[in-house]
C-alpha cells in the first residue's frame, strides 16, 4: 500500500470513529433504525396475512374437495420496504448532512486541520479519506437495510423472496445510498467553501428544504390526481388511456410539473424506488436489470451530481489553501 | 420594558443583517405566494379536464360526472405545508443561536450587568421573535388575500377572510412554539451548530416521524381491513393512528390548518363556528405545548448557569 | 465604595473564592492581583451581580448585591475579557443598544461624547467585526462607561492587546478616573499594567485574599523588593523567573 493510500484508509477509519462517537449521528441512526423495523415488521405482517389468507382459502377449497385452485395473488413482498423510501428521504438526508459538515468543522475547531496538512497527507487525500469513511458508512446502513429486509419478510411474511426480488431489493438500497451520498458531498462541499461552518449548516438544511419538500410538495400540488382524495381522473370515473389522452391537453403545464420534479433528488430516489418495489404499479413483470435500464435517467441524476460534486470538493480544498492555513 | 424593547430592536437588526435568515424569510414569502397561484392554476386545469369530460360524455351521448367539490379557499392549503416546513425552520433559525452567540461574544455577561433580570433578556428575545413571525405571517395574510382577489377573481366573504387570519393566528403560534424551544436549547447548549441540530431533529420527529408512523399503522390497518372485505376505502386516521398523532404538534397544525382551509372533505362544509367548537382541543394542545416550553425557558433562563 | 464581608463562593466541593473581605475607597483604581484559576474572575462576576455569592455578602456604595441587584446593575460598568459584541451591528449600533439597556433614553449625545474622548469617532458607522482587537476593546470600554457609572469592573482588559492599544486604554481608564472619579477595579495578571496605573492592590490565591492595600503602603512596606513582581511572589508563593 503506497503512503496515499494509506493516509486515505487511516482518515477513513477515523471517520468511522468520530461518527461512531458523535452523539447526533446516533441519535438520528437510532430514529431511522427504529422506523425501519417498525415499518419493515408491520409491511412483513401483511404479506403474512396475504398469504395466510390465500393458504385459508385453499384449505377451504380442499377440505370440499376442489382439486383446481386459484393461483396465488401478487403478495408484492417488497412493498413491505416502500416506507424506507421516506425514512430515507427525510433521515438518510440529514444523515449525510451532519456527516459532510462534521468532517470538515470537526478538524477546523480542533486545530488538527493544521496538523493532518502538515503530514504526508496531500489535500486531495484528505478529502477523499473523508468520504470514503462518511461513504462506508451509508452504505453500512443500506446494508442492514437490505439484509433486515430480506431475513423479516421470508421469517415474518412466510414469503420466500425469488432471487430476481432480493436484486430489486438489492438495487434499491443501493439508489438509496446515492442518494444520501448526494447530501453527505453537498454538506462538505458547503463546510469547505463556506468562511462559517455554521453558516454552511443553515445554507445546507435550506437548500435540503427546497430540494427536499418544495420541489416536490409543487410539483404533487400541481398533479391534478392528487387533488381529490382517491383520484381526480378516478372519480371521473376515467381509464388510464382516457385519463392520458385528457392530459395531451395540458402539454406545457404537465412539463412545467415534470421540470420542477426533475430538479428534486428526492423524486429521482422515489421514482426509481418505487419501480423497484413495485409500490408504482406497471413493472412487476419487468426483472430487476431491465428496471436498472428503464429508470436509468433517475439514476444517473443521483450519479452525476455525486460526481461532480465530489470532484469540485476536492478541487475547491485543493485551491483554497488560504483558509486553512 | 425600555430593556425588553432595545433587546428586541437589536433581535430585529441582527436578524435583517443575517444572509441565511433573509433568504429563508424571502423563500417562504415567494412559497406562499407561489402556492396561491400553483393552487389556483391546478384548479383551473382540474375545471377544465371537467369541461373537457363533461363535453365527450355529450358527444358520446353518456351522462356526465357530478362536478368535483371545489372550495375557493382551497387555493390557499398549501400555505399549511410550508408553515410545516419552511415556518418551522425558520422559527428555529432564528432561535437556535439566540442565547449562545451571546455567551459566546461575551455580550450577555455584558446585558446582566445592566439594570435588567434575565426574565427580561428572554422577553426581549421573545417579543423580537414575536415581531419578527408577526410580521412575516401578517404580510403572508395580505399577499394571499391579494392573490385571492387577483389571481382568482374571487371577493373572499368575511368568513372565508376569517378562516384565513385564524389559521395564521395558529400558524403564529405553531411557530413560536419552535422558537421558544431553540431558544431554550440555545440556553442549554454549548456549541450553536449542536443546537441547530438537536431542534432540527426535534422538528424532524414532530413533523416527520410521528406523522409517520401514523401513516404506516394507518396503512397497515387498511391492508388487513381490505382484505378481509371490511373496508374499501383508506380511512382519513385510525384510533391507533389518531393516537400517534397525538404526539405530533406539526400533524394537529396540518390538520388544523387544512379544516380551516376548506382542504379536508370531512370538514370543510362546516360553518366556521361549528368547525372552531369542534378544533377546541387542538387549538388548547398547540397553545399549551407553548405555555410549557415558555415556563420551561423562564425557569431554565434564571439559573447562574446561562452564563457559564 | 466597594465593600465584600466573607465573600465566598463555592461549587460542590470546590471553593472558588473563600471568604474575601475588601474595602475599596472611592476612586481609587483597585488592582486585583492573581494566578490563572485563582478566584478573581469568580469574585469579580459576584461584585457585577452576575453571580451569587455562596456565603457573604458584598455592597457597592452602600447597596447589597444580591439583595438590590438592580440598583446595582445601575451604578456599575464592566469589560468582561475577550469581549467581541455584536459583530453585525455597527460601533454606533452597538453604544446606542447598551446605552438605551443602562437607562439612557437618547443615548446619542453620551456616544458622540465617548467616541471623542477615545478618538474614535472615524469608525462610528464600522461594523463591529471588521475592527481590530483593540479597536473592539475601545467599544468595549465605550459601553462600559457610557452611562458614567460610579464603579468600572474590567476582567483582564489588556490581555493580548499590542503595546499601543494597551497604553490607549490605560490612558482611558486615568481620563474616566480623574475626570469623573469614577472608582475602576481591575483584574489583572500584567504586574506592569499595575505599576504604572493602579492606587491599590489586591492579591487573591486558591480563593483567598492574601492581602488590599494601597500600592504605596505596600511598597514601603517591601522597601527591600526591587520590584512589584518580587513582592508578589513574596505573598503569592512561587517561584521568580
Amino acid at each position: 500500500m503506497n503512503a496515499t493510500a494509506f493516509s486515505v484508509k487511516t482518515l477513513a477509519g477515523k471517520e468511522i470513529r468520530d461518527a461512531s462517537r458523535s452523539r447526533l449521528f446516533m441519535i438520528i441512526l437510532v430514529m431511522l433504525v427504529a422506523l425501519v423495523i417498525v415499518s419493515v415488521v408491520l409491511g412483513a405482517f401483511q404479506v403474512r396475512v396475504n398469504v395466510d389468507s390465500y393458504n385459508q382459502s385453499v384449505a377451504l377449497l380442499q377440505s370440499i374437495g376442489k382439486k383446481n385452485f386459484p393461483a396465488a395473488p401478487s403478495m408484492n413482498p417488497l412493498s413491505a420496504s416502500k416506507s424506507f423510501t421516506n425514512y430515507i428521504g427525510m433521515l438518510g438526508a440529514l444523515l449525510g448532512i451532519v456527516l459532510g459538515n462534521a468532517t470538515i468543522r470537526r478538524e477546523r475547531e480542533a486545530g488538527t486541520m493544521r496538523l493532518i496538512l502538515t503530514r504526508q497527507t496531500s489535500r486531495s487525500a484528505l478529502v477523499n479519506g473523508k468520504t470514503l469513511g462518511n461513504l462506508t458508512l451509508l452504505l453500512a446502513i443500506s446494508v442492514l437495510f437490505y439484509i433486515f429486509s430480506a431475513v423479516a419478510v421470508p421469517t415474518i411474511g412466510h414469503w420466500s423472496l425469488t432471487p430476481d426480488e432480493n436484486l430489486r431489493l438489492g438495487f434499491f438500497c443501493l439508489i438509496g445510498f446515492l442518494y444520501m451520498t448526494f447530501f453527505y458531498l453537498l454538506s462538505m462541499m458547503l463546510a469547505i467553501v463556506c468562511e462559517s461552518y455554521e453558516k454552511a449548516l443553515l445554507l445546507m438544511v435550506t437548500i435540503w428544504l427546497i430540494l427536499a419538500f418544495i420541489l416536490p410538495q409543487i410539483g404533487d400540488t400541481m398533479d391534478m390526481d392528487n387533488q381529490i382524495s382517491g383520484g381526480f381522473f378516478a372519480a371521473m370515473g376515467m381509464t388510464r388511456d382516457q385519463e392520458k389522452q385528457v392530459l395531451s391537453q395540458f402539454g406545457f403545464y404537465e412539463w412545467l410539473r415534470n421540470a420542477f420534479e426533475e430538479l428534486s433528488p428526492l423524486k429521482h430516489f422515489e421514482r426509481a424506488g418505487f419501480a423497484l418495489l413495485n409500490v408504482k404499479p406497471g413493472f412487476e413483470s419487468n426483472t430487476a436489470w431491465e428496471l436498472m435500464g428503464i429508470k436509468w435517467w433517475d439514476i444517473a441524476c443521483l450519479v452525476v451530481p455525486n460526481a461532480i460534486l465530489w470532484f469540485s470538493a476536492t478541487m475547491i480544498f485543493k485551491r483554497r489553501e488560504d483558509r486553512y492555513l | 420594558m425600555s430593556g425588553r424593547v432595545a433587546i428586541a430592536q437589536k433581535e430585529w437588526r441582527i436578524a435583517s443583517r443575517d444572509s441565511v435568515f433573509l433568504v429563508m424569510a424571502i423563500l417562504f414569502l415567494i412559497m406562499s405566494i407561489a402556492s396561491v397561484y400553483i393552487g389556483s392554476s391546478t384548479k383551473s386545469a382540474e375545471l377544465k379536464a371537467y369541461a373537457d369530460i363533461v363535453q365527450v360524455a355529450r358527444q358520446q351521448g353518456g351522462t356526465a360526472p357530478a362536478a368535483p367539490l371545489i372550495y375557493p379557499l382551497e387555493m390557499l392549503a398549501n400555505i399549511v405545508d410550508y408553515i410545516v416546513m419552511i415556518g418551522a425552520v425558520l422559527a428555529i433559525f432564528l432561535g437556535y443561536n439566540a442565547f449562545h452567540s451571546e455567551r459566546e461574544n461575551g455580550t450577555l455577561r455584558i446585558l446582566l450587568t445592566h439594570p435588567l433580570t434575565q426574565k427580561d433578556v428572554v422577553m426581549g428575545k421573545l417579543l423580537g421573535a414575536i415581531g419578527m413571525i408577526g410580521m412575516l405571517l401578517a404580510a403572508t395574510f395580505a399577499f394571499n388575500l391579494l392573490l385571492f382577489i387577483a389571481v382568482d377573481k374571487l371577493v373572499p366573504n368575511t368568513e372565508e377572510v376569517a378562516r384565513l387570519a385564524i389559521c395564521l393566528v395558529m400558524a403564529f403560534t405553531y411557530m413560536m412554539m419552535f422558537y421558544s424551544g431553540a431558544l431554550w436549547v440555545s440556553l442549554k447548549a454549548r456549541d450553536g451548530g449542536f443546537a441547530f441540530l438537536i431542534m432540527m431533529i426535534v422538528w424532524i420527529f414532530f413533523s416527520f416521524v410521528i406523522p409517520q408512523l401514523a401513516d404506516t399503522q394507518r396503512n397497515y390497518a387498511f391492508a388487513i381491513s381490505n382484505l378481509s372485505g371490511l373496508v374499501t376505502k383508506m380511512p382519513s386516521e385510525t384510533a391507533a393512528s389518531h393516537l400517534i398523532n397525538l404526539f405530533s404538534p406539526a400533524a394537529q397544525f396540518t390538520n388544523l390548518g387544512n379544516a380551516l382551509l376548506q382542504a379536508d372533505a370531512d370538514n370543510a362544509p362546516l360553518r366556521l363556528g361549528v368547525l372552531l367548537i369542534r378544533q377546541t382541543p387542538v387549538i388548547l394542545y398547540l397553545l399549551g405545548c407553548n405555555l410549557a416550553l415558555l415556563i420551561l425557558l423562564f425557569h431554565s433562563a434564571k439559573r447562574e448557569e446561562v452564563l457559564e | 465604595m466597594l465593600v465584600t464581608h466573607k465573600l465566598t463562593k463555592k461549587y460542590q466541593n470546590f471553593t472558588a473564592v473563600d471568604g474575601v473581605d475588601l474595602n475599596i475607597r472611592e476612586g481609587a483604581i483597585f488592582g486585583f492581583l492573581g494566578h490563572n484559576g485563582a478566584g478573581k474572575t469568580t469574585t469579580l462576576s459576584m461584585l457585577t451581580t452576575l453571580l451569587k455569592p455562596t456565603s457573604g455578602s458584598a455592597e457597592i456604595d452602600g447597596i447589597d448585591v444580591v439583595k438590590e441587584f438592580l440598583k446595582v446593575r445601575g451604578m456599575i460598568g464592566y469589560l468582561p475579557e475577550n469581549v467581541r459584541l455584536y459583530g453585525d451591528l455597527t460601533v454606533w449600533e452597538n453604544l446606542v443598544f447598551f446605552g438605551k439597556l443602562s437607562g439612557l433614553r437618547h443615548p446619542g449625545d453620551s456616544i458622540k461624547e465617548i467616541l471623542k474622548t477615545l478618538t474614535f469617532t472615524e469608525w462610528t458607522n464600522a461594523k463591529v467585526k471588521t475592527l481590530s482587537k483593540g479597536m473592539r476593546q475601545r467599544v468595549g470600554i465605550a459601553q462600559a462607561i457610557l452611562h458614567h457609572p460610579k464603579v468600572l469592573f474590567l476582567d483582564e482588559p489588556t490581555s493580548g492587546l499590542d503595546p499601543q492599544g494597551t497604553l490607549d486604554i490605560r490612558n482611558i481608564l486615568l481620563k474616566v478616573n480623574a475626570d469623573w472619579g469614577t472608582t475602576v477595579f481591575m483584574n489583572t495578571h500584567l504586574l506592569s499594567e499595575v505599576t504604572k496605573i493602579c492606587t491599590d492592590v489586591g492579591i487573591i490565591s486558591h480563593g483567598k485574599l492574601l492581602i488590599a492595600e494601597p500600592l504605596n503602603q505596600l511598597e514601603q512596606r517591601y522597601s527591600d523588593c526591587k520590584s512589584l513582581e518580587e513582592i508578589y511572589f513574596q505573598i503569592a508563593g512561587g517561584n521568580e523567573v
